[in-house]
């Protein structure tokens, strides 16, 4: 833990510097590229989107490096940045819907986006899939990448006591669904 | 409900409660996307270039410093030139010592400014200063007069 985090200090340092930020960038792209595309898979369920959205959210970091401090961590720093990309992606999809354009159906997109498993994980994406987005976020945050409170915090700019009264009431939402459905 | 709450502890357990469950992407897309995204970063000099050092308050003034020595250098050379060519540079003639002791001395200005002086300079000095009949002349004549009479006189002489 000490060594990670020793590890993310000179990864920063590196970044401050301008001889070594884009060798250290291209490190920052291949330690955090899969758990920001999972995060983004997990909100927009298109691969071909979240693949775009990765790419934004990559860019958008790089554009702005110079503005990370290091005050906060820079994996929260990308998570927050994968969100926003993330959730202004959906808000344009539903314009784009509610507009009429030829835009791909989200349900749609739930359903047949490179999705596998067995009944229990399409009933359990399904019922993640009727969450409010902000519990959605929380829910997908703790649940499938099991992160702490406190850094789900540090992301969404939420109290932990809020944090977890969300992801209760999606768990409760879940077991719902699931015995409705059942 | 009792079953439906270890619904989620059922899908933990079968591995589902990990961040790609129930998701796949194609083979060897992470490696492909990490070179794509790291190949397409823009050059950004704000971020990849050493900022230069701050300035110094003497580099900030100097261009104003040496414009103001230029214009300073300018003045005074037109200040020198006009000095040098001014009418006042000369001293006047009354100051002169030299020309003072000539002018205070009969002999020179008789012998070297009178002696200049025509007959006719000399009456029509005469003339000018009203002179009277004292002086030599029965009546105030005009030079034209005089030089009649002497034209006359000289005829007669000869």
């Amino acid at each position: 833990m000490a060594d990670a985090e020793t590890e993310n200090v000179e990864l920063v340092n590196r970044l401050r510097d301008p001889e070594t930020v884009r060798d250290a960038f291209s490190e920052v792209v291949r330690r955090y590229s899969q758990q920001l595309y999972w995060q983004i898979r997990r909100l927009v369920l298109s691969h071909e989107d979240a693949d775009d959205i990765l790419q934004n959210t990559f860019l958008k970091a790089w554009q702005n490096i110079e503005n990370f401090r290091g005050e906060a961590r820079l994996s929260t720093w990308l998570h927050k940045i994968a969100i926003n990309e993330s959730l202004s992606h959906l808000e344009k999809l539903k314009k784009q819907e509610l507009t009429g354009l030829d835009a791909p159906e989200l349900s749609a997109a739930a359903s047949t986006a490179g999705v596998d498993g067995n009944e229990l994980m399409a009933k359990l994406r399904q019922a993640v899939q009727t969450l409010p987005q902000k519990q959605q976020l929380v829910f997908n945050m703790k649940y499938f990448d099991d992160m702490k409170y406190e850094d789900i915090s540090e992301i969404l700019g939420t109290s932990v006591g809020a944090l977890k009264a969300s992801y209760h009431l999606a768990v409760k939402k879940i077991e719902q669904y699931f015995e409705d459905t059942d | 409900m009792a079953k439906q709450k270890e619904i989620l502890e059922e899908a933990r357990l079968q591995g589902f409660a990990q961040p790609s469950a129930g998701m796949s992407v194609p083979e060897g897309y992470f490696d492909a996307v990490n070179d794509r995204i790291i190949a397409s970063l823009p050059y950004r000099p704000e971020a990849e270039e050493r900022p230069l050092p701050p300035r110094t308050i003497w580099q900030k003034v100097r261009p104003y410093v040496y414009m103001a020595a230029m214009f300073a250098g300018i003045w005074l050379m037109l200040q020198m030139f006009a000095m040098m060519g001014s009418p006042k540079a000369l001293t006047p003639m009354g100051d002169n010592p030299i020309l003072a002791e000539a002018f205070s001395n009969d002999d020179f200005v008789f012998d070297y400014l009178y002696d200049d002086l025509s007959t006719y300079d000399i009456y029509n000095e005469l003339y000018v200063d009203d002179s009277s009949a004292d002086d030599g002349f029965d009546d105030i004549v005009s030079p034209h007069d005089i030089f009649s009479t002497q034209s006359f006189c000289s005829d007669t002489t000869i």
